[in-house]
C-alpha cells in the first residue's frame, strides 16, 4: 500500500516538475528575446509577459508544495503509529 | 528555410516563432498533433521544432506519422521529460535532436541552425537563377557576384520567386505566404515590395536602374523571375570561383 503511494507521489511530483518547465521555458525565452532586440518597447514587453509567467510559476510551486505538505504528513502519522 | 513550431502552449509557441524569425527564417505556429501533420503535408517544411506533449495526438504519434513520408523535413524533439526511452524512441521515428525544457532561446536556435547546417551538406543552400543567387543558410544575395543587402522580408520575397524557378507567383499566393496575410486584405504590400527588390537588385548591376528587370510582372496575374537580366560577358573572378564551388556543393 505504501509502496504504491510512493509511486503514486513520485509520479505527480514528475508531472508537476513538468509543468513547471513550460512556463520556466517561456519566461526564459520572452526574457532572452527582449534582450535581443534590445529597444524600450520589447524590454518593457519582455518584464509584463516575464511577470505574467512568474505568477504561472507560482501556481505551480503553490500546487506542489501542497502536495508535499500531504506527503510529509502522511509519512509523519505513519512514522508516529509506528512509534506507538 | 521554412519551420514549423509545434506546440500547445500559445506563449511559448509564439516566442518561439518570433525567435526563429528574427534568425530571417519563415516560421509558422500550430498548436496540435494533427494540426502538425496536416501543415506538413501541405507545406514540407525543412525543419519541424515538435513538443512531445500535444493536443490531440501527441509528438510521437506525429513522428509516426510523418516517419519515411518526409525526407525532406528534419526534427527536433522538444520535451519536459527527461526519459531516455522517450528520447531513444523518438530518435528511432526519425527525430534529429532533442531539447528538454526549460531551455534557453539561444540553445534552441543554435540546434535549429545545427540541423540545418547538416541538412546543408546533403542539400545545398544555395538557390539561383539567371544572375541571381541566395544563400539560405548565411541569409547572403548576390546579382552577377555584387552582394545585395535585403532586410528579412525582401529576403522571404526573393526566397519565395527563386523557389518558383521563373515561373509566376500571384500576388494572392505572395500575401499569403510570404505575409501571412488573406488575399482579400486589399493591401499593396506586395507590389510595394517587389518595387524594393527591383530597385536594390538593379544597383547592383553596372547599369543600374538601365538594366534589364530581374523580376518581370506578369500582367493581371503577378510576378516572376526573368533570366533577361543576366548579365552578358566574362563574370568576375569571384564569381567564378563561387560559380565553381556552388557546382560542387550541389
Amino acid at each position: 500500500m505504501d509502496m504504491e503511494k510512493n509511486e503514486l507521489f513520485l509520479r505527480e511530483m514528475e508531472s508537476e516538475l513538468h509543468d513547471l518547465c513550460q512556463p520556466l521555458t517561456t519566461l526564459q525565452c520572452r526574457l532572452e528575446l527582449g534582450q535581443m532586440c534590445g529597444d524600450e518597447v520589447s524590454l518593457m514587453e519582455a518584464i509584463e509577459g516575464g511577470l505574467m509567467e512568474t505568477a504561472r510559476l507560482f501556481e505551480g510551486i503553490e500546487k506542489m508544495r501542497g502536495q508535499l505538505l500531504r506527503e510529509l504528513d502522511r509519512i509523519g502519522n505513519r512514522a508516529q503509529t509506528d512509534e506507538e | 528555410m521554412r519551420i514549423l513550431v509545434v506546440e500547445d502552449d500559445r506563449a511559448l509557441g509564439l516566442f518561439l516563432q518570433k525567435g526563429l524569425r528574427s534568425e530571417g527564417h519563415s516560421v509558422d505556429w500550430v498548436g496540435d498533433g494533427d494540426a502538425a501533420i496536416a501543415h506538413a503535408m501541405e507545406n514540407q517544411p525543412d525543419l519541424m521544432v515538435l513538443d512531445l506533449s500535444l493536443p490531440c495526438r501527441d509528438g510521437v504519434q506525429v513522428l509516426e506519422e510523418l516517419q519515411g513520408r518526409f525526407g525532406r523535413t528534419s526534427v527536433l524533439v522538444l520535451t519536459g521529460r527527461s526519459l531516455v526511452e522517450e528520447r531513444v524512441r523518438c530518435l528511432n521515428l526519425g527525430a534529429d535532436d532533442f531539447l528538454l525544457k526549460p531551455f534557453s532561446l539561444h540553445e534552441l536556435m543554435a540546434r535549429c541552425r545545427a540541423i540545418l547546417r547538416r541538412r546543408g551538406q546533403v542539400q545545398s543552400p544555395v538557390l539561383r537563377y539567371g544572375g541571381v543567387e541566395i544563400d539560405r543558410m548565411t541569409r547572403s544575395v548576390c546579382r552577377d557576384g555584387v552582394e545585395v543587402e535585403l532586410t528579412g522580408k525582401e529576403f522571404a520575397l526573393l526566397e519565395f520567386l527563386l523557389l518558383r524557378n521563373g515561373e509566376c507567383c500571384t500576388r494572392a499566393e505572395l500575401l499569403s505566404e510570404v505575409w501571412k496575410m488573406s488575399p482579400d486584405s486589399g493591401t499593396n504590400v506586395v507590389d510595394v515590395y517587389i518595387n524594393y527588390l527591383r530597385r536594390k537588385l538593379a544597383n547592383a548591376h553596372p547599369e543600374g536602374q538601365m538594366s534589364a528587370p530581374v523580376i518581370e510582372t506578369v500582367r493581371g496575374e503577378g510576378y516572376r523571375l526573368s533570366k533577361a537580366g543576366m548579365r552578358m560577358g566574362p563574370m568576375p573572378a569571384g564569381v567564378q570561383w563561387r560559380e565553381a564551388n556552388a557546382r560542387m556543393v550541389a
